[in-house]
């Protein structure tokens, strides 16, 4: 009998089916990836297992878990079951916790509810199952709130709050998605070791093939609410079946095609000596200024033509070191100009050659502004910007340039979907027509194949546009594709740059060979179509 | 933490130095001189200046915001120019009656607040939080006077529970003096409760919807303990914002309700030193409750501090 068995689930909520007729067993210590692009289903799923759906959600069908249907259960029965025999991790390290309270009473909040213990004897017990999560007291005290713990160290919490009562069953939602390469290798390894030690079943929820590869014995892929293809893992790799799934694996290894632009010699961006650092706040009132060098003694060139990539872990400097380009933040070293002209005290002619496309296409946009409003704007730092059917016509031709048709200039930024929004984002970047675009981590939020789209686009408009630029990202599949050059940077200095390919193909320094050996890898398929060359 | 006490108790010292200027200067700018108000518009030239040195207002503004400011820090307030008794014995006794009764009123509507609030959070979009939502709706829009009115026309003329008005003073014991003031506190909480419950709704409703509450919930935590172990606290933040407000208002705010109920407070002294141009007990007592509403707001910084201890670390 299995520990879990899923019998055709529906849920809807309200009028809109989010899961439809979704089936699947799992048996103790088996670990169940399921995989899917954002808006699947893959986190309703989830939470219907933990019978924590939204209210107004209507569910249909059973979930035995344990021989038991939880869909039946009382919420305090369920209130027993939820923290001690199934637990849940989830994707956002940075909020799961609560701020107010430390992490030592977070963890034994779960010993105390379900096992009666004395607040002494949890504690007591909460110290080691951090400690068995990587948190041993000694570097990273109980005492301590959540605000103080690096993002990888909040995950570790979540986990040892999850796993604390040794659950039966643990999903795992988007465990790693918002952590660092080497931060979610760490992470994998812990929870698979678990897994292994203590004999739970897992359901692992990721949008990351890669992932999914490395990790799981069997493989479900759920497009609209459905799950379109299940099989172990191997199988899953050699014999795909679905359409879906192929696209799916296709785009997580997409590789574009960069045009060649012919690359002149000359200096486009010259970054010389640049450092920035910022003032710690003081530990007592009349304490010497302390700083904290972010970005330091940094120098490097972009050639007209060039597509310079940017890698290095969340927190090594590299957004920093792009605001200091953009002219948004001041340096305290060095000189950084564009064509011969300086950067950090431009006038707008300078600053309209610089363009950036940002990580997040929801945030991006004023709401309350039309899309022509939103792509024109770079122009207000033109001295004679067009107006009346130029600008219209400016507008269009852009819009077009960029995957989108002309008549979405009159809708607002709610009406189109975040890949859509990347491409407005990049047109107006590009209608202007800069000399440099700064991509800071511009598709690290996309889906799969939104992703492919946009990568192919940028490579498309780089032939047309004939576009330098530099292109910050963590994920090294996507600096392999599309740039010529890369710097390594770590700890706000830049240890290793060259031809990307030489980079990622012989690491010289030993941080990128770190870096190069966490990123999960997709595994190259038997038909001979492989879909990237693993690093 | 000490640094973060350190700091905000610095800026309670330079506000404190910048209200007194702004204090001493408004008043100096105001129309009407207090001394040729003292004697009546028939007063030969020379009395009246006879009285403006007797007064001190003779001397130079400095001199005058150095001696006004200095005699607080000793606790001397001046003499008052209508009275011509001490201020200070004026003040302390107002204060007798208007911090108990700011407090009375601040402990009712927190009372009140913190179960309407808690409750509507946790019902929310059901009828009853529609039903408790619409009660508080009411409670901002009903003047106080009036609902103090009310409240004399039930509970002192018809059922004779309470007096109609006056305060009976502390001597005759604690009970006593809190009863005469129970009418005024229920009329100065009601549209305060209202406001802070509606505050607390939001905030908590803001928070339920906070990752941590599900991981919360995920651990097992009931929906009911989730309320109280997890989300009031984060919500407190806005909620002390509130109650920061309302105890400034409730001290130098209730000025109608004191007038409504007879009581010797501080808004009333204000109130008829104002119309007689007693400029100095003017200045005194807008000085002391500039101080109370800094002090109460020094003390809500600090909590803050206490309850959330990302704001511990000074930045």
């Amino acid at each position: 009998m299995s520990l879990l068995c899923v019998d055709r689930l529906n849920i809807k909520l309200g009028s809109v089916s989010v899961l439809k007729d979704v089936s699947f067993s799992l048996q103790q210590g088996e670990i169940l990836a399921i995989t899917g692009e954002s808006g699947s289903g893959k986190s309703m799923a989830a939470l219907a297992l933990m019978q924590l759906l939204p209210d107004i959600a209507k569910t249909d069908g059973h979930i035995l878990f344990q021989k038991e249907d939880v869909t039946t259960k009382t919420e305090k029965e369920l209130c027993k079951i939820r923290g001690s025999d199934i637990s849940m991790v989830f994707q956002e390290p940075m909020t799961a916790l609560n701020p107010v309270k430390t992490i030592g009473s977070q963890v034994s909040e779960t010993l105390i509810l379900h096992r009666n213990e004395t607040p002494r004897a949890a504690r007591d017990k909460a110290q080691n199952i951090l400690q068995k999560v990587g948190l041993p007291h000694s570097v990273v005290p109980m005492e301590r709130f959540p605000h103080e713990l690096s993002g990888g160290q909040r995950q570790r919490v979540v986990i040892a709050i999850a796993i604390a009562l040794t659950p039966s069953l643990l999903i795992a939602d988007e465990p790693t998605t918002a952590l660092d390469v080497t931060t979610q290798a760490q992470i994998l390894a812990l929870l698979k070791s678990l897994v292994k030690e203590t004999n739970m079943a897992m359901i692992l929820i990721t949008h990351d093939l890669a992932v999914v590869a490395n990790m799981a014995d069997n493989i479900a892929v759920m497009q609209h609410g459905q799950i379109v293809e299940m099989a172990p893992a191997k199988m899953l790799f050699s014999r795909m079946q679905h359409p879906y799934t192929k696209s799916l694996f296709a785009a997580s290894g997409h590789t574009v095609n960069l045009p060649n632009i012919a690359t002149n010699a000359d200096n486009l961006l010259k970054v010389t000596h640049v450092s920035r650092q910022y003032r710690l706040p003081r530990k007592h009132p009349f304490e010497v200024a302390r700083f904290a060098k972010v970005v330091s003694d940094v120098s490097f060139s972009i050639n007209h033509g060039e597509r310079l990539g940017l890698v290095g872990e969340s927190g090594c400097g590299k957004s920093t070191l792009a605001r200091t380009v953009l002219g948004l933040d001041p340096i305290e070293r060095g000189t950084i100009t564009l064509s011969g002209h300086d950067v950090q005290n431009a006038n707008t002619d300078v600053r309209r050659n610089i363009q950036v496309v940002f990580q997040d296409p929801y945030g991006s946009f004023n709401p309350r502004h039309k899309v022509s409003r939103l792509v024109f704007e770079p122009y207000h730092l033109l001295p004679n910007a067009p107006s009346g059917r130029e600008a219209n016509d400016k507008i269009s031709r852009v819009l077009e340039d960029v995957g989108l048709s002309s008549a979405d200039k009159d809708k607002y930024i709610h009406e189109f979907s975040g890949g859509q929004r990347q491409r407005i984002a990049i047109a107006r970047a590009l209608i202007i027509r800069p000399k440099l675009v700064i991509f800071d981590e511009a598709v690290s939020a996309l889906d799969v194949t939104v992703r492919a789209h946009i990568l192919d686009l940028i490579a498309e408009l780089t032939a047309e546009y004939g576009l330098s630029y530099l292109f910050i990202s963590h994920d090294l599949a996507v600096v392999r594709s599309v740039t010529d050059r890369c710097l390594v940077m770590k700890d706000g200095t830049i240890i290793e740059t060259g031809l990307t390919k030489d980079i990622l193909d012989n690491p010289t320094h030993d941080y990128t060979k770190k870096l190069i050996n966490a990123a999960p890898k997709l595994p190259i398929l038997h038909n001979g179509v492989n879909a990237h060359a693993p690093s | 933490m000490l640094q973060y006490a350190f700091k905000r108790a610095l800026s309670l010292c330079l506000s404190l130095c910048l209200a007194s200027v702004v204090i001493f200067a408004v008043v100096e700018i105001a129309p009407g001189d207090p001394a040729s108000f003292m004697l009546g518009i028939n007063a030969q030239p020379d009395t009246i200046a006879a009285l403006r040195a007797e007064l001190g207002l003779d001397q130079g503004k400095f001199v005058r915001y150095l001696e006004w400011t200095g005699g607080m820090l000793r606790g001397d307030f001046g003499t008052s120019y209508t009275y011509r008794s001490p201020i200070t014995d004026m003040v302390v006794e107002r204060m007798w009656v208007s911090l108990p009764l700011a407090l009375y009123a601040l402990a009712l509507s927190t009372l009140i607040a913190f179960p309407v609030g808690l409750y509507a959070a946790s019902k929310r979009g059901a009828p009853s939080d529609f039903a408790v939502m619409g009660v508080t709706q009411l409670g901002i829009a009903i003047p106080n006077f009036w609902f103090a009115m009310i409240l004399v026309v039930i509970f002192a003329i018809k059922l004779r529970w309470f007096s109609a008005g006056g305060f009976a003073g502390w001597d005759d014991g604690l009970f006593i003096g809190l009863k005469s003031l129970t009418l005024p506190a229920i009329s100065l909480a009601l549209p305060q409760a209202s406001i802070l419950s509606r505050v607390m709704r939001s905030a908590l409703i803001e928070t339920l919807s906070e990752d941590y509450i599900r991981t919360a919930r995920a651990k097992g935590v009931s929906r009911t303990a989730v309320l109280w172990r997890h989300a009031l606290r984060n919500a407190m933040i806005p909620v002390l914002t509130i109650i920061g407000l309302q105890f400034s208002f409730l001290m130098a705010g209730a000025i109608i309700i004191e007038q409504v109920f007879f009581l010797p407070g501080l808004g009333r002294l204000v109130f008829q030193a104002i119309t007689q141009r007693d400029l100095i007990v003017v200045e005194s007592v807008v000085m002391l409750l500039v101080f109370a509403v800094i002090s109460v707001n020094f003390f809500i910084d600090l909590t803050y501090a206490a309850v959330d201890p990302r704001l511990r670390h000074g930045s």
